[in-house]
């Protein structure tokens, strides 16, 4: 059966390291994405391709519902949307780490503090385990801001090398979980696709 | 998602159930009615999958006992089998219809009642149960004229009888989302007897055509109670085969885990390869009587017909409705005497 493959990526550099490695390990034969442009569709016809181009919280639902076969998330993302599919393997680029940040060196966690953060489920779930209560407080970016100005008294947030931290006064108190890219793919459709499913985990694996 | 309108959508899913419920009835079933809400305490530790998070529940203000709109009919049916229909003759094969209820999160884009058709087999013997799920979900498939789908088969006693041989509880989680680097590392880590570490290395990559029975039989050639289960479901698919069964549909996948604890045998899940979605499925749970005082075998097929809607091209019966310009209301009521539908225009009636 010649069905083509429907591949949801992160945008930015996660997309373009999965291309970087799809080519590497001869699953395509030359790029069809176009990284500047303003397309979101790429199409292989060739090899029987499609990728598509959303935002990383966005993956691993396009997976799930079958819009996508597979998709390329980071192991936090797929934590945060508890979604329902396969995690086949980790592609080790794309590393971060989720940390806890404060504006003092040794923050003592306590009931009530308030929490801002994009990821407010792995959050929940980390202090719950260690026994506090705690406010979540949803942002959508630059994060780091909530503690300045009193908007929360600590941040959750993906850290890869402490920069934005540091400029803005604010100390690592401790890492919840660290995080690389994974292979994802949707339960049914990897079943129902197998004959081509396979072929690409096995050029990944090989 | 469809361009139906209500009324076509509504004639549609008549048609589509009662297609359904025909083919069901030529295996020789009975169609029941079930409750719309069950005790709480009847379906908690016997429903496949149930959880508080997913249930949509009330309280009885009579009794003060929590109710929950059914989220699957199978817990149901047993629960009339056990009560009311224990002196019957076995086998026992009982049908039903109608809506099932759960509760979804928001923004999921899911709806939280969806309509489902099915049946459940009593007191049969494995084997000839297990070849009557597979024959059904043909039969439905192919009248429906649904093109693109596969039945995924899996076996959850092949499965279970893996934790003779490794601690299961974590390596389940890992198999669960069939992934391959997790589960290296993990045996990596644990001493095992090689031809054990070889089959457990390979379920994650279970999944396929027949070919993956001959794998598996290969590599479970070390224990004759593994080889003698995946002898059985090559000898059911053989039989399947037989009867006319497409094969090339069937795509087996041994790493399945979802419903351990629920299903004993073989559970199959019938998918749409357009987008995954879920067209039906079942299984066979041979313990679940048990928890009802009545411990005889138990299998059953449901199919969802919202999702089938999307896929089938079965023809809804376009009945005419006989000529509009009657004229009066005596002559209509005659035709529809004698069995013609009228739809009658008022515009057209003497007074």
């Amino acid at each position: 059966m010649n069905s083509v493959i429907t591949v949801a990526l992160p945008k930015g550099r996660l997309a373009e390291d999965t291309i970087e490695l799809f080519l590497k390990k001869g699953i395509l034969d030359n790029s069809c994405v176009d990284f500047n442009s303003r397309k979101l569709i790429f199409e292989d016809k060739n090899k029987g391709f499609r990728f598509l181009i959303v935002r990383n919280m966005d993956v691993p639902t396009y997976v799930e519902y079958g819009a996508c076969d597979l998709g390329i998330v980071g192991k936090d993302i797929i934590c945060e949307t508890q979604a329902n599919v396969y995690e086949f393997m980790d592609l080790g680029f794309g590393y971060c780490k989720l940390c806890i940040a404060s504006l003092e060196k040794d923050f003592k966690y306590k009931h009530d503090i308030k929490i801002a953060t994009k990821f407010v489920n792995i959050t929940k779930d980390y202090f719950i385990n260690k026994g506090f209560f705690v406010e979540t407080i949803k942002l959508y970016g630059s994060i780091e801001i909530a503690p300045l100005l009193g908007l929360s008294d600590i941040i959750v947030d993906l850290v890869s090398t402490g920069e934005t931290l540091k400029k803005n006064g604010l100390f690592l108190n401790d890492t919840i979980m660290e995080s690389t890219a994974r292979l994802i793919g949707n339960k049914n459709l990897t079943r129902s696709k197998y004959d081509k499913i396979k072929d690409i985990l096995e050029m990944l694996r090989g | 998602m469809t361009n139906l309108s209500a009324i076509e959508r509504a004639k549609m899913m008549n048609a589509i159930i009662g297609k359904i419920s025909d083919i069901i009835s030529l295996y020789g079933y009975s169609e029941i009615f079930l409750p719309i809400y069950e005790y709480y305490d009847v379906l908690a530790d016997k429903t496949f999958n149930f959880n508080d998070e997913k249930i949509i529940r009330f309280i009885d203000r009579n009794t003060g006992k929590s109710l929950v709109l059914r989220p699957d009919f199978t817990p149901q049916v047993c629960r009339i089998v056990a009560n009311y229909l224990s002196d019957m003759p076995l086998p026992i094969r009982l049908s039903y219809s109608g809506r099932i209820f759960r509760n979804v999160g928001a923004h999921k884009g899911i709806k939280s009642e969806k309509y489902q058709i099915g049946c459940e087999l009593f007191g049969s013997d494995e084997y000839y149960g297990d070849l009557e799920l597979l024959l059904i979900s043909r039969r439905v498939l192919n009248d429906l004229g649904i093109e693109d789908y596969r039945i995924i088969v899996g076996d959850k006693k092949f499965i279970s009888m893996l934790s003779e041989f490794v601690n299961m509880e974590n390596f389940i989680k890992m198999l669960e989302t069939k992934s391959v680097s997790a589960i290296e590392y993990f045996l990596s880590n644990v001493k095992l007897d090689d031809r054990i570490l070889g089959l457990l290395k390979f379920l994650p990559d279970a999944f396929g055509g027949r070919d993956i029975l001959d794998k598996i039989e290969e590599l479970s050639e070390f224990s004759p109670i593994l080889t003698e289960r995946i002898r059985y479901i090559k000898s059911l698919i053989g039989k399947f085969q037989e009867l006319g069964g497409d094969i090339d549909r069937v795509v087996f996948d041994i790493g399945e885990t979802r419903g351990l604890n629920y299903y004993t045998g073989v559970n199959i899940d019938i998918v749409s390869r357009k987008d995954g979605s879920s067209l039906g499925g079942g299984g066979r749970y041979d313990t679940l009587m048990e928890k009802f005082g009545y411990g005889i075998s138990a299998s059953g097929i449901a199919f969802n017909i919202e999702e089938i809607l999307r896929f089938s091209n079965l023809a809804y019966d376009e009945k005419k409705s006989s000529v509009l310009n009657i004229s009066s209301i005596e002559e209509a009521e005659k035709l529809r005497d004698n069995g013609k539908e009228v739809f009658l225009l008022s515009k057209h009636i003497k007074s």
